[in-house]
C-alpha cells in the first residue's frame, strides 16, 4: 500500500497557485517514487534522456551514443557492442563498425518479410508523413515510443503513467491486467497492460491504429490490425541507465519477431517541454 | 545566381535512410548533394517539426533572393543548448546542406558557420550528422581503450 506522509510540509506559505502547483508535482513525484521503494520493484518514475539529447554525459556507453540518432535493432546494438568489446576491432574507425553493424541487421532482416510484407515495401511511396504534417494522429505508436525526446514515466499502485515530449501524447499502462470492452475502437496508442519481473517493467500493448510506420530493410507499411507491441523497461541501479527494447510481433507481415533498442538516463532537474509542431507549407 | 561555392557529389559515401527514420529528409532533398550558401538571417524559428532558418541571398546580379533551411526538431535542439535566438535577424551566415530536390530555394543544413567562425551543427540528415557524431566518438573510445 501506498502510504502518504505530509508533516514535513509547511502549508502556511502557500497562498499561491504556483505554490500549490509546485507542492502537488513534489507530492506525486514523492508518491510514486515511495511507491516503488515500499514494493520492491524498479524505481523507474522520473524525466528520462537518451543520448541524443545529453551526448557528453560521460554515464553513456559507445553504443548508446552511436545508436542514439535513429535507434538500432537490438541484434544491431548488441552486435555493434561485441565488436566494440573484440580487441582485433582497436584500430577499426567507428564508422567502420557502424556499417559493419548495419550490413550485419540487413543480413538478420533477409527473410524477414513475408510475402504480403514485401510487397507492401515494394508498394511504399515516401511521402509527408505525420511528423512533417503535424498530424499525431496519424503517427505510427512505434515512432512515438522511440522518438529520441524525453519522457516522464510516474509508477502508481494500479497503473504507470508515461508522459511524451513528442506529440505531448500520454500513455497509461494498467498493472492489473485488465481488458477492454468488446468492440472498443483501436487507438494510436492502444490499449496497455503491464507487469514488473525483477527489474523489468514489461509492457503489452494491443487494438493499435494501423498507422504507417518505418520497416527494417527501409521503406513502411501500416502494421496489420493484430499487431502486439512488447515493450521491456529494464532498470540498471549501477549505472541509474533505463534500457528499453520494443519487440514488434505482426504475423501478417513479419516472419518473426523484431526488435527496437533505446537507453535512457534520469534527468531529475528536467520537466517535459510543450511540444508545439507547426507543418511545413512551403511559404518563405 | 546565387554563390554556390560546392557541390561534392556523396553517393559513395551515403547508404541509405534506416528504416527507424520516420521522417527524414530523403523524399525533399537530393541527400547525394551538398550545397554551400551565403546569406543574412531573415529569421529563425526553433520549432517542430524541423528548425527553420530563412535567410536571404544576394546574388551576383544583386538580385536577393529568399531562402529556407531545415535542421532537427527544437525538441532535440533545445536540449542541446540552441534557443530560440541562437541566430539572429541580420547575422551573416554560410550555411551547408543538402538541396531542395525541386530546384528550389530549400536546403537541409548540415553546418551553419557564423561571421565569428563559430559553426553550428543540429542538422536532420541522419547519414552525414551520425558520420560526424561517429567521428567525434573516438576520442571517446580511445579514452576508454587506454583505461581498460
Amino acid at each position: 500500500m501506498t502510504t502518504l506522509k505530509i508533516s514535513n510540509f509547511n502549508f502556511s506559505g502557500g497562498k499561491n497557485p504556483a505554490c500549490f502547483a509546485l507542492l502537488f508535482l513534489l507530492m506525486t513525484n514523492w508518491v510514486t517514487a515511495s511507491y516503488a521503494q515500499n514494493n520492491n520493484i524498479p524505481n523507474i518514475s522520473g524525466v528520462w534522456a537518451n543520448a541524443l539529447l545529453t551526448p557528453a554525459d560521460e554515464r553513456w556507453r559507445i553504443v548508446d551514443l552511436a545508436c542514439a540518432r535513429t535507434g538500432c535493432s537490438v541484434t544491431g546494438f548488441n552486435y555493434l557492442q561485441s565488436l566494440l568489446d573484440d580487441k582485433n576491432n582497436k584500430d577499426r574507425s567507428m564508422n567502420e563498425l557502424f556499417q559493419d553493424m548495419r550490413n550485419y541487421e540487413k543480413e538478420q532482416n533477409k527473410n524477414l518479410l513475408t510475402p504480403l510484407g514485401q510487397k507492401k515495401q515494394a508498394e511504399y511511396k515516401p511521402s509527408q508523413g505525420a511528423a512533417l504534417d503535424c498530424t499525431p494522429e496519424g503517427d505510427s505508436l512505434r515512432h512515438q515510443i522511440t522518438a529520441p525526446v524525453p519522457m516522464k514515466i510516474e509508477q502508481m499502485d494500479d497503473r504507470v503513467v508515461i508522459s511524451y515530449e513528442y506529440w505531448n501524447a500520454v500513455r497509461t499502462i494498467y498493472l492489473d491486467g485488465r481488458k477492454q470492452a468488446e468492440g472498443e475502437p483501436a487507438t494510436r496508442l492502444g490499449h496497455s497492460t503491464g507487469r514488473y519481473e525483477g527489474l523489468t517493467l514489461i509492457v503489452e500493448t494491443t487494438n493499435i491504429i494501423p498507422n504507417v510506420s518505418g520497416v527494417p530493410g527501409g521503406g513502411a507499411f501500416a502494421p496489420s490490425a493484430d499487431t502486439l507491441f512488447v515493450e521491456y523497461y529494464t532498470h540498471n541501479p549501477d549505472s541509474g541507465r533505463l534500457d528499453m527494447e520494443l519487440t514488434i510481433i505482426d504475423p501478417v507481415h513479419f516472419r518473426k519477431p523484431y526488435g527496437n533498442q533505446r537507453s535512457y538516463l534520469p534527468e531529475p532537474d528536467w520537466e517535459l517541454d510543450e511540444f508545439v509542431c507547426e507543418a511545413i507549407t512551403g511559404e518563405f | 545566381m546565387f554563390k554556390k561555392l560546392t557541390i561534392l557529389l556523396l553517393s559513395g559515401l551515403l547508404i541509405s535512410l534506416p528504416a527507424y527514420s520516420h521522417h527524414g529528409p530523403a523524399s525533399h532533398y537530393d541527400l547525394d548533394s551538398i550545397i554551400v550558401v551565403e546569406g543574412v538571417v531573415t529569421k529563425f524559428r526553433l520549432i517542430n517539426p524541423h528548425a527553420r532558418v530563412y535567410f536571404d541571398v544576394t546574388t551576383k546580379e544583386g538580385e536577393v533572393q529568399k531562402w529556407l533551411a531545415e535542421g532537427n526538431a527544437s525538441a532535440i535542439l533545445k536540449r542541446r543548448g540552441w534557443k530560440r535566438d541562437t541566430l539572429k535577424p541580420g547575422d551573416t551566415i554560410k550555411i551547408s546542406g543538402n538541396p531542395a530536390k525541386d530546384g528550389g530555394n530549400k536546403m537541409d543544413w548540415k553546418v551553419i558557420i557564423l561571421a565569428d567562425g563559430t559553426e553550428l551543427y543540429g542538422g536532420n540528415t541522419v547519414s552525414i550528422e551520425r558520420e560526424r557524431q561517429l567521428n567525434e566518438l573516438e576520442k571517446r573510445r580511445d579514452s576508454q581503450n587506454k583505461s581498460n
